[in-house]
């Protein structure tokens, strides 16, 4: 596919609240974000699906969530163009892996990628943990964090607002 | 030694000293199931038996705390034998009516004795109220309603306790289950479902944790860092058996369901070497 077609096929999609690549007529020198879309592509890693899943994750995390710092890289046994970035200047880097919603992964491929990626992070000591960004075909992108191990969920804080609706409950059945 | 009596795939401990054992020296909870026979109709508190996961039940027999058995195929019992029983049944409820209509005319007559006084002093005044002159003190002896009680007194069947046995009576002979291999009334031995269940659950009793089903939450188990009496569980366990595809929509689905109720959803599947890994799912908090 070549970026020209790419940023027509990427205009027809009528969504408008999405970062989108504006058209150009291919005599203007692509921008720096079509670069990255052709540095993906020639990675020749995977196929276009997925590439493209990972290109519209890559404009979400910089453009629309404003990450400082986002590169990609390819996992070739896996067939994947993965991302590293992190969200804040303070934060380390985090390891995100675009797919588009019809894919489906075994346990054990998750695992595979985790260890893969994570080696592309050189942080031995840290758990392998992954952020994987599910690429709707409306392009709606969710997140989710995939992490080795048992991880303790968050405790429930908001004991204070559970109290006052159960209180707010009694009072309407009191005065009712 | 525990009993476990299986019927059709189902694991069921009858003895409430059985049950009380696997909770508080094995850790495991299983599920009261029963109705109790004084609240019989509300699903709020049950009572035996208790129902224990195939999980539980295969790791009792494993770790020798316990046998399987089931009741053998009960003989055909002849027409003439079921009548008898019915006919001494009847004959057992006949006895403890009398019984108990003696026992209550004995009290009846009791009480009326201690109120002789009264109802005299009763009598009295309403023949005064009517002119008539009141009678000398009463006679010692039976009153009137005293020697009349034995025709008068009224003790209907319906008043009449019935006791309701609530421990299971054996009605026959029973058989010990082999719970390696299949048969009817244990299915589950092979299948790789199971087996891959089996793993999980076994890998998470051993790390500490209380482990029941996880079905009102859409998984395999749940796992609580401690008696379900006092915690909230933490993780909702999915088992993943080996190689098979994961829709990502099943997985956007566990994780959304995990952030609303607060527990971290762990994917687990068991290796070939029976190593279980686990990967937990959570909202990565990207707004």
């Amino acid at each position: 596919m070549r970026p020209g077609a790419v940023a027509a096929q990427l205009c027809s999609h009528t969504c408008s609240s999405r970062l989108r690549p504006v058209a150009r007529p291919a005599a203007h020198p692509p921008s720096a974000r079509e670069r990255r879309f052709t540095e993906m592509m020639s990675m020749d890693v995977a196929d276009s699906t997925q590439v493209y899943a990972a290109f519209l994750v890559y404009l979400d995390l910089l453009e629309g969530r404003n990450w400082p710092e986002v590169t990609c890289f390819g996992l070739g046994e896996l067939q994947l163009v993965c991302l590293q970035g992190r969200e804040r200047e303070t934060e380390s880097f985090q390891v995100v892996v675009p797919t588009p919603v019809h894919m489906s992964f075994s346990h054990e491929r998750i695992r595979e990628i985790m260890k893969k990626a994570c080696a592309q992070l050189d942080k031995p000591d840290s758990p392998l943990s992954v952020i994987l960004a599910i690429v709707e075909s409306d392009s709606t992108i969710v997140y989710y964090k995939l992490t080795d191990g048992f991880i303790m969920p968050d405790p429930p804080d908001d004991t204070e607002d559970k109290d006052n609706k159960q209180w707010r409950k009694k009072r309407k059945k009191l005065f009712k | 030694m525990l009993r476990i009596h299986v019927l059709a795939g189902q694991a069921l401990v009858w003895r409430f000293e059985d049950a009380r054992e696997i909770r508080e020296r094995h850790r495991l909870v299983g599920t009261l199931v029963g109705a109790l026979a004084r609240t019989p109709r509300q699903n709020v508190r049950l009572g035996l038996p208790l129902q224990l996961l195939p999980e539980e039940a295969r790791l009792l027999a494993e770790m020798g705390a316990a046998v399987l058995v089931r009741s053998a195929d009960a003989q055909p019992q002849g027409q003439s034998a079921q009548a008898s029983e019915g006919q001494l049944y009847e004959q057992g409820l006949e006895e403890s009516y009398q019984e108990q209509r003696r026992l209550a005319a004995q009290e009846r007559w009791a009480q009326l004795a201690n109120l002789a006084e009264c109802i005299a002093q009763g009598r009295a005044r309403k023949q005064q109220q009517r002119g008539k002159l009141p009678d000398t003190a009463p006679l010692p002896g039976p009153t009137e309603e005293q020697e009349h009680l034995e025709s008068a007194f009224v003790f209907p069947h319906e008043s009449m306790m019935v006791q309701l046995p609530t421990v299971w009576p054996c009605p026959g002979q029973e058989e010990q289950v082999d719970w390696t291999q299949p048969s009817r009334d244990w299915p589950h031995a092979g299948h790789q479902e199971h087996e891959t269940r089996y793993c999980v659950f076994r890998d998470l009793w051993g790390r500490g944790y209380y482990v029941t089903s996880g079905s009102k939450f859409g998984g395999d188990f749940l796992v609580y860092p401690g008696d379900p009496m006092r915690f909230h569980a933490h993780y909702i366990a999915l088992c993943c058996p080996p190689g098979a595809p994961l829709p990502l929509c099943d997985i956007v689905a566990a994780a959304r369901l995990g952030t609303s109720v607060k527990k971290t959803v762990l994917l687990c599947s068991a290796g070939e070497d029976g190593v279980v890994i686990y990967t937990s799912l959570q909202w990565s908090g990207l707004q």
